[in-house]
């Protein structure tokens, strides 16, 4: 009996001074906004006297978004009445296909419905290998783009508890030519450049156009970019997905979302039509994009 | 003789007031969280705590305009064992790495009898190391006698124990884990990374 009392004791003893015990776990996620090179084209101007062989030439890798895709390399050809892109929004397309410049379909690297799942050469992973556009044509009336995917944070996907909102902050293009040049590629070719933006739900039900400005000619909509300097194509205060005023066709995405992705196209076209220099011009174009994903109301 | 005995036995386990022994009271709850992005990004996302305050959703944002820890200051005391934070998730979508975010706990012990004068706090405290985080630890005591003085301590040991004054009545201690992203600058994958963190703290206080 008596030892039977001790453990009864014993057990009162225990409960009284027990050590607590956290027993919550944190979960750590982690991913970012992925904004990558992805695509080029290039494409001649239908009404232009152009012969020879206008070509990028590029080299891809699997991008984050898809990290089985695979490597490879490859040219896209431009040609008077050929291509397999016409520009997908209807106010740049029906500027350039006004006459002044008609530049019916471009020839992409990869095709617009997998290129997400690239990344083209010139990645800070990769620094060495560069987007090589090569000019041959014997007028200067080529045109071409290169295209930077964006893909907001797998954890934006899942959570609606953040509002947040997608801004371009800066879409910078530098033309800079290799000292040796002789001529200027970028003055004798009166070289033009814009940009557009397309962001749109997976499933694309809601699809957004926007470019930097309210455009209304073409003059506006091409910013002439000589040699060695470079030109911001986006307004100081940024260019905000889901704000209407930059906004030139599409749905509305609702107040707060992330599109599950954008496309942000460069376009260079050269307007001279003179003809071309057989001296070889070499430029070094650079392209700085800066995008923010913040929380609204922060 | 049976019967004796199952009294006794039902009396023992049901009296608390007869119990031998001082009782009190104790809890250990998460009482602060905080996030800061990395001060030197200029292209930032979003880096925000999730969590549940009982059964509600809230979160705490480490904006880049505020960048510092907004949770500091926050009464998120929470010693309703139905109320206390739950389901803590830690996101971190900022485009580079060297995030910063903060966990604290809290420990309070108040003494209902003055059947003894002497106590020890224990601390026992298991943190694992982890490749993605660096880990910054910070313990602070204080206990309040029963004429109100109060001893204050600092620890750096993960174990220790601590004893307490003469008379003591309220014991409280802040645990603060403070978790720094490694490679600093460097870009964070698109691809999603996900791990848990528990570190693991015993403490208590016996005679």
């Amino acid at each position: 009996m008596k030892k039977i009392s001790f453990i009864a004791l014993l057990l009162i003893s225990q409960q009284s001074f027990a050590l607590l015990s956290n027993n919550i776990s944190i979960r750590v996620r982690s991913s970012a906004n992925y904004l990558y090179p992805c695509n080029a084209g290039i494409a001649e101007n239908k009404d232009s006297i152009s012969k020879g062989v206008d070509y990028i030439k590029g080299f891809w890798q699997a991008s984050q978004h898809k990290p089985t895709a695979g490597t490879g390399d490859g040219v896209a050809v431009g040609g008077a009445n050929s291509g397999n892109f016409d520009i997908d929004y209807s106010i740049l397309g029906s500027l350039l296909g006004d006459g002044e410049l008609a530049f019916p379909k471009f020839n992409t690297l990869l095709p617009e419905v997998s290129m997400f799942d690239f990344e083209l050469g010139g990645t800070p992973k990769n620094p060495s290998q560069k987007v090589e556009i090569n000019l041959e044509s014997d007028t200067f009336n080529a045109a071409y783009f290169v295209t930077f995917c964006f893909k907001p944070s797998k954890l934006s996907h899942n959570d609606d508890g953040v509002k947040r909102e997608l801004i371009f902050n800066s879409a910078r293009i530098t033309h800079s030519a290799v000292p040796t040049n002789t001529k200027e590629y970028a003055t004798d070719s009166k070289l033009k450049a814009t940009l557009d933006i397309k962001c749109r739900t997976k499933d694309n039900t809601i699809t957004q156009f926007y470019a930097p400005s309210g455009i209304s000619s073409l003059d506006t909509l091409l910013t002439l970019f000589p040699e060695n300097t470079s030109i911001e194509l986006i307004p100081s205060n940024g260019l905000k997905i889901g704000d209407p005023s930059n906004m030139l066709s599409g749905d509305f995405l609702p107040y707060g979302s992330l599109p599950d992705e954008c496309r942000v196209r460069f376009y260079f076209f050269e307007t001279s039509g003179v003809l071309r220099d057989h001296v070889l011009l070499e430029s070094d174009i650079r392209i700085d994009l800066d995008a923010n994903v913040r929380a609204i109301g922060q | 003789m049976k019967i004796l005995f199952f009294i006794l036995l039902l009396t023992l386990l049901t009296t608390k007031a007869f119990s031998i022994g001082p009782t009190y009271d104790h809890y250990l709850y998460v009482c602060d969280l905080g996030i800061k992005a990395n001060l030197n990004s200029t292209n930032i996302g979003v880096d925000y705590i999730r969590f549940k305050n009982g059964a509600k959703q809230e979160k705490i944002i480490g904006s880049y305009i505020n960048k510092m820890f907004r949770g500091e200051g926050r009464d998120l005391l929470k010693r309703d064992l139905n109320k206390q934070l739950s389901d803590i998730e830690i996101n971190l979508a900022s485009d580079y790495k060297g995030a910063q975010f903060s966990i604290e706990y809290c420990y309070h012990w108040v003494k209902k009898n003055q059947s003894l004068n002497f106590y020890i706090a224990n601390i026992d405290i298991t943190n694992p190391d982890l490749l993605e985080l660096e880990l910054s630890k910070k313990v602070s005591c204080a206990s309040i006698n029963d004429v109100g003085v109060k001893n204050a301590q600092d620890f750096t040991a993960n174990n220790f124990s601590w004893e307490l004054g003469q008379n003591q009545k309220d014991l409280f201690c802040k645990i603060k884990f403070t978790y720094k992203e490694r490679f600093v600058g460097e870009l964070r994958d698109y691809n999603l990374g996900d791990l848990k963190i528990l570190p693991i703290i015993n403490i208590g206080v016996t005679p």
